[in-house]
């Protein structure tokens, strides 16, 4: 399994990445402590300060950070599994001392280590931000943002779940196909709503109302952080179940 | 084990806590002389403590994955002289798992029912209405803390890899397993004395100022760390460690919530005393299992002998 696993980090170029995010995390480091936060009010444009900008404009960067990790164990999905089917690995992974779910099940813990890192290292990126931070509705932000971390690799989780059973099941040529179908689907409805939906309402979006939201609906919020991840747990360990079920009788991840 | 293994474990342990505590201390001392508030007025940690303390944890992992490259250990997931990250619920280990969440909200639970107990005045029903912003927090407040346990788990992790994983492993090996879980403890409690210096776990007004709050957290770390060695060597895995480790940062007691601050009175002001009086529990608990340990003793040298810590 530990091969199997080094074999996967491989295969999506881990340790490029794993490098690259750790100059990222030491460069926002560094900026951070080189510009410090302020404590002014946000809303009140016509008091703005540098360091008041500063944190405006880093704490993009910890949110940004956030939203790549968000999406990176979905680009990797595809990578896992094409990579196999490239090299002809399955005739390989036959002669290998474990069994078919046990490849399986290599790809599943393999997301799930992926997201819980992504996660850790985007706690990190929040809590570097807040260690220099002014007082002011950024920070709160941030906070609101860490608060929501879990929820987002719940998210992560479920987007995993969903596509690893297609991925393995019919390789990655017809699962790519239905996955660019469906995200196409999604960016038409955008379009649609842009073109004919209620675009006053998007003026009203206002992340102070949404700060002062999640100040006080805490219950909320950590009903959230606790259901979440309880579900998402659940729904990707069925996933695995059923994929496994789903290539009980046929070679996995072969393109058919 | 014969002169020349004993050698290089000692070595290699030496050549750890040069990096783990180079790291480690390094980010410690330019935190404490950078003037950064640690506690905040309001008695919450600072932002700045609050990210040191994270990297702080991380640093003994940092510091086996030096070590275990400069030593050319190698980096096994699983087995004998592994990183221990291998999970195996099979057997039974899947209890010590479960233990591992629920050990700390049980002594947590206890250890302020001591307190109360200690001083009923404190005890307060209506506190919990002004320590939380929404009173159905607190009552689910140990889930919060297991999801959160295992979700965020990877302080612990970090820590764990460095303590658990590596140097436990090798001081057992050194000097049999309840030499090992003191000096370890000790070790590990001195790693932590640049922050109890800057009032972590105590603050810093206390009777005898920062060096009981040295000692108190020698204590500390060798009562927990017979915890975390339990469940480590049990399941073969440093997970539930990482875990415990957590959930026991998370503070998972519900009871915390009807004890009023401002009712405390007498010698119980005093961190190190009310420290003492919360930890009895987990204190007699881990007594409870360094007695098995050591009636065991024997079985277990054979396992680590064989290879195996399990």
């Amino acid at each position: 399994m530990g091969g199997l696993l080094y074999k996967d980090f491989l295969s999506v170029k881990g340790k490029k990445i794993s490098l690259i995010i750790l100059v990222l995390t030491l460069v926002f480091l560094v900026l951070r402590l080189l510009l410090p936060g302020g404590d002014i009010d946000m809303a009140d444009a016509a008091n703005q300060t540098d360091a008041g900008l500063y944190d405006f404009f880093l704490w993009t960067l910890p949110a940004l950070f956030v939203f790549c990790s968000l999406g990176l164990p979905s680009i990797w999905t595809k990578s896992l599994i094409s990579n196999d089917e490239k090299s002809k690995i399955k005739a390989f992974t036959k002669a290998l001392p474990f069994g078919k779910n046990t490849y399986i099940a290599s790809k599943y813990i393999f997301i799930a280590v992926s997201v819980y890192i992504l996660m850790s290292v985007s706690l990190i990126w929040c809590e570097i931000y807040n260690c220099n931070a002014g007082k002011n509705q950024i920070t709160d932000l941030v906070e609101a943002l860490k608060s929501f971390l879990i929820v987002f690799a719940s998210v992560s989780l479920v987007i995993a779940a969903i596509e690893l059973p297609f991925f393995i099941t019919l390789g990655t040529g017809k699962a790519q196909m239905i996955k660019t179908a469906i995200l196409e689907f999604l960016f038409l409805l955008v379009i649609a709503g842009l073109f004919f939906g209620d675009l006053e309402k998007f003026e009203k979006v206002d992340l102070v109302a949404f700060v002062q939201w999640y100040k006080t609906h805490t219950f909320t919020v950590n009903l959230w952080a606790v259901l979440s991840p309880v579900f998402s747990t659940l729904l990707f360990f069925f996933s695995y179940k059923l994929t496994c079920v789903l290539n009980k009788n046929r070679e996995v991840g072969i393109d058919e | 084990m014969n002169k020349t293994e004993k050698r290089t474990e000692i070595r290699n342990l030496l050549i750890y806590f040069a990096v783990t505590f180079g790291i480690s201390w390094g980010m410690f001392f330019a935190f404490l002389l950078s003037g950064k508030p640690f506690i905040n007025d309001d008695g919450s940690m600072g932002n700045m403590a609050d990210l040191i303390c994270t990297l702080g944890m991380l640093s003994p992992a940092a510091g086996v994955i030096i070590t275990r490259h400069l030593t050319k250990e190698g980096y096994k997931l699983m087995g004998e002289n592994s990183l221990m990250l291998g999970i195996d619920l099979k057997n039974g280990k899947i209890i010590f798992y479960i233990l591992a969440l629920l050990l700390p909200w049980l002594y947590s639970e206890l250890g302020n029912l001591m307190s109360i107990i200690i001083q009923p005045e404190c005890f307060d029903t209506e506190y919990f209405k002004t320590a939380v912003d929404d009173v159905r927090t607190v009552y689910f407040y140990p889930v919060m803390a297991f999801v959160s346990g295992v979700y965020f788990s990877f302080g612990g992790l970090g820590e764990e890899l460095g303590w658990r994983s590596y140097m436990m492993p090798k001081l057992i090996k050194l000097c049999g397993l309840p030499k090992a879980v003191i000096i370890g403890g000790i070790i590990w409690g001195i790693w932590h004395w640049p922050l109890t210096y800057a009032g972590h776990n105590f603050g810093t007004e206390y009777k005898g100022y920062p060096f009981t709050g040295f000692a108190a957290m020698a204590v500390l770390t060798v009562f927990m760390g017979i915890l975390l060695t339990y469940v480590t060597i049990r399941t073969g895995s440093v997970w539930p460690a990482a875990f415990l480790h957590a959930v026991n940062n998370a503070s998972p007691s519900i009871l915390q919530f009807f004890i009023n601050p401002e009712k405390i009175s007498g010698i119980m002001t005093d961190r190190i005393v009310s420290f003492i009086a919360y930890s009895t529990p987990m204190i007699i608990i881990s007594i409870a299992i360094i007695t098995v340990f050591c009636i065991r003793q024997k079985k277990i040298s054979v396992s680590v002998k064989d290879g195996l810590l399990t």
